[in-house]
Parts: C-alpha cells; structure tokens; sequence
C-alpha cells in the first residue's frame, strides 16, 4: 500500500469571489487530507493575486492528478515541496543552558511534524560562564510557532535563560 | 512681531543648548534662569552668556532666594522652558513647578520625561483648562519630532504597532559589541568616558529610559492608558559578544527594541534579533522609530536621540509651535 506524504503546495488565486473554493475543491475531491491553510490577504504576489499556503497529506502517485485539476480550475501553482514546516523563526539564548538540561529544553519544543528544533549552535566560553546558543526553530504555521515560542518562554523564565527575540523584516 | 518671554529652569547640557538656540532667533528672550540652587531674573531680558559664566565661576547662577520653584511661581514670563534631569519616580521637582506655572496661565515646553511619563493626561487637562500649551516634544528621541510627526504628519492613521531604538546609550554599547567584538563592560566603560553614558547608567542599560519614552509614547500619543510598571523590561547587560556573533552570521544584529501594539496593550523593552537590512539597524547613538499605520503602512524616522543642541532643536519647535498657536 502506498503511504501518504506531505505536500506544502503555493497557491496563487485571482482576487475575486470563489477562487478559494476553486482551490479547496479539488484538493478535497482527491482525497488528500489538508493538514493546514494559510491565506493572508495582505500578502499578494508581484501581479496581484491572492498567495495561499496548503499543507496536504495525499498519496504521491495522485499529485499529479491534483494539480492538473487545481489548473483546470485557473489556480496557480507556483511552488510544491516536501517541507512541511514553512514557518521559520530563530532565537538566541543566553544563560545556563547545559547545566540546566539542554536536551530537555529541546525536548519540549519539539513536537514531531508540528513544530521542531532544526538546527542548534552552542558556544560555551568557560563551565561557569553562561553559553550562548542559536537555535532555530520550524512550525507548520503561524499557530504552531506561536504555541513553540509560549513553551520556550516558559523555559526560559524557569531556566533563567535570556531570550531574544526576532522582529521586523528586512527591506 | 511679538517678543516671547522665556522662564529658563534647568542649565545643564540641554538648559546651555536652548540657551545657545535661543540667541539666534529674536523672536525669543529668555528673560529669567534658574539652576538646581539658584536662580535669576531681569524682565529687560538676560545676558545669558553671563549667566552661564556665573554658573561656571561660582557653581550657581543668581541668587539661592530665587530658585526655580519660585521663579516659576513669581517672576514673570511667557513660556516656562523646564530642562531639568528626570527623576523616574515622582517627577519632582520638575512637576510642581510645571503645574505652578500652568496654573498661572504661562505655556510650559519640557525635556523631561519624569512629569510627562507620570502625569501627563493630568497636566495636558490642566493646560487645556488654562488655555496654554503643554509641550514637550525632546522627551522622546530628541531632536527627532516623532510626536509631532505621529500626532500632524499622520493624523488621521490608526496606529497598528510601534517599535525601535530609543535609547542611544544602548544602541552605542551593542553597535561596538558588533564592529569591535568588545564585551559589554568595555563597551559599556568606552560610552562613559566618550560622555554617552552617566556615571550610573542602569536607567539606561535596564531598559527603563526607553521604557519611560514609550509610555509617553502610548500616553500622548496613542490614546493609551500605561504606567512604567505596565512594561516588560529587559536590559542588555547579559547579552555576550558571541550572541552578536552568531546574530552576524544570519545577517541580523541585536538592539534593544522598544515596542508597542496598542490593541494587545503590549508594551516591551528588550534585545532583539533584527535583519541588518532594516532600517531600524542604526548605529553609535542614533535612535529610530518605525511607525506601523492604517493608510501610510510603516514609516521610519531616525536621527539624534540626545544631546544638547539636538534636544534644543525639539525645545525650539514646541516654542515656535506656541508662538504660532497662542497670540499672546
């Protein structure tokens, strides 16, 4: 039997009324399982459509099918992969983070195909001096990673670990 | 063309700042002065030149039975220019003497951020009352007219978050962290002896003075109702340089931001990873706000956050501001 993989799909619609339904019906008539929808209406391509991120879980050998039929319905598709982790965020941590039981920290961030620790640098200057570290972090959407930060907040004020933060985009 | 009388209280950095100002528009006299002891009045108009030389010479500048209390209850004036250090706490002794001179109908201009961050809706109630204005665009990044920017410049724009460097003293230390690889405390020990930190710099290092800008911000600006206590703080003095350098290699630096959303009532002062491409990243003392609005989308101002002639240069707009407003 074949399994079921995730696909995160870039969708783009026309701006105006039913193009999401376009979209979502013939996702829903293959069978896929949608695991789940980002769409931001202030966030529109370069020609002024609308952008939808759609994380699905469909037998690979009827993708193809799928996306000649999202075609068929004037969707666009402008970018499939296998990634289904599309929210990114990184942080740095400051603090004592072994001895305060690093794989635990991780741990409990990672959630398995919901939210997970991706990458980790460490830096340790000397036993008794607080470490440094980056770690990164993906989510499948804009939720999970806010429930991934609300745990490593909570962390970080039981572990007296400084956080920083991200903010703001570039140009 | 009317001549102003000005009630100068305070002769420190930003008090000799206004005074230099001031002699190069004569449409301004600053006709009474007043340091932390003395003070000094001449309704013909002052030699200010004079007077800071006194002050220089003898450590105060006129007569100890005048001080700036009583100069801002009895001498006459016009507009009460209030310049005095802030004190966090109670805004004492700058608020009583503002509220003095408010209720004696004079228009009262400040750089201190202690009885604007405290009582601000009180003493703009009470100017408004009395038909004088209150104004004191140098509290926030000095010599950058962010207030009137937000208040004239986009009225009209629901503001949807506010956020950027308001502390220059900071900004220095994590700038010099990141070109120079120095630890915080010989950033920190550098800033002091170039003048760009006090001698006690927690206020600054804690986040507390950009946290108090940002109340003021919320206040008077955007309607909001918020205590310094309402603020989350924290401060850079943990941060390594190992943090600006892993930072670096994803093409982000660190600043301590303040920020605000008014619809969650969120207000914050910390470190923060920021991609160097924003406009946010500046460097040495500057400060930046990014604005977010409903119609203007997001609008960056950046320029010098202190100092005595740039804070003078907010001072001398909120005077022309009442000198066009006010025809009396």
């Amino acid at each position: 039997m074949q399994k079921n993989v995730r696909t995160s799909l870039r969708l783009e619609l026309k701006d105006k009324p039913g193009q999401l339904l376009a979209a979502i019906e013939p996702i829903s008539k293959s069978g896929a399982n949608i695991i789940t929808i980002s769409h931001q209406r202030d966030t529109k391509s370069v020609s002024g459509a609308l952008i939808v991120d759609i994380v699905i879980s469909l037998h690979e050998a009827r993708l193809v099918e799928l996306m000649d039929a999202l075609r068929v319905n004037g969707v666009d598709i402008v970018r499939i992969g296998t990634e289904h982790l599309t929210c990114t965020k990184t942080f740095i941590l400051i603090g004592h983070l072994l001895h305060t039981d690093l794989t635990d920290t991780v741990n409990r961030i990672d959630k398995k195909h919901i939210a997970e620790v991706t990458e980790l640098d460490i830096v340790m200057p000397g036993m008794e001096e607080p470490s440094t570290a980056k770690l990164t972090i993906k989510a499948m959407s804009e939720v999970e990673m806010n429930q991934a930060v609300t745990t490593l907040k909570e962390i970080a004020v039981e572990k007296h670990l400084l956080i920083i933060n991200q903010i703001g985009g570039g140009i | 063309m009317k001549t102003w009388n000005i009630a100068l209280i305070g002769l420190g950095s930003v008090g000799r700042g206004v005074a230099k100002v001031l002699l190069g528009n004569d449409q301004f006299r600053v006709v009474a002065a007043a340091d932390s002891k003395s003070g000094v009045f001449d309704p013909a108009g002052l030699n200010i030149e004079e007077v800071l030389a006194m002050k220089k010479k003898a450590g105060r500048c006129g007569d100890p039975a005048w001080p700036a209390a009583r100069i801002a209850a009895e001498a006459e004036y016009d507009i009460l220019v209030e310049v005095t250090p802030t004190n966090a706490e109670t805004g004492e002794p700058a608020l009583s003497i503002i509220k003095s001179a408010i209720m004696r109908e004079k228009h009262v201009v400040t750089s201190n951020k202690g009885p604007v961050s405290l009582a601000s809706s009180e003493l703009l109630r009470l100017a408004e009352q009395n038909n004088v204005g209150f104004l004191f665009e140098g509290t926030v990044a000095g010599a950058v007219p962010i207030l009137r920017g937000i208040k004239y410049g986009l009225a009209g724009n629901k503001i949807k978050a506010l956020y950027g460097v308001l502390n220059g003293t900071c900004n220095y230390i994590l700038t010099r962290m990141e070109e120079e690889g120095l630890t915080y405390v010989q950033a920190l020990a550098e800033a002091r002896d170039l003048g760009y930190a006090e001698a006690d710099p927690t206020y600054d290092i804690n986040g507390t003075d950009a946290a108090i800008k940002l109340v003021i911000l919320a206040n008077t600006m955007l309607g909001m109702d918020v205590k310094l206590a309402d603020v989350k703080r924290t401060g850079i003095s943990d941060l390594t340089v190992d943090a600006l350098w892993m930072a670096e290699e994803t093409g982000h630096s660190i600043r301590l931001i303040a920020s605000l959303y008014p619809e969650k009532n969120l207000l914050e002062v910390s470190p923060r990873l920021i991609s160097k491409t924003n406009p946010l990243v500046v460097s040495g003392t500057l400060n930046a706000v990014t604005v977010e609005t409903e119609y203007a989308g997001a609008i960056t101002f950046i320029g010098r956050g202190a100092g005595s002639v740039e804070t003078a240069s907010a001072i001398l707009a909120d005077l022309l501001f009442i000198a066009d407003k006010y025809d009396r």
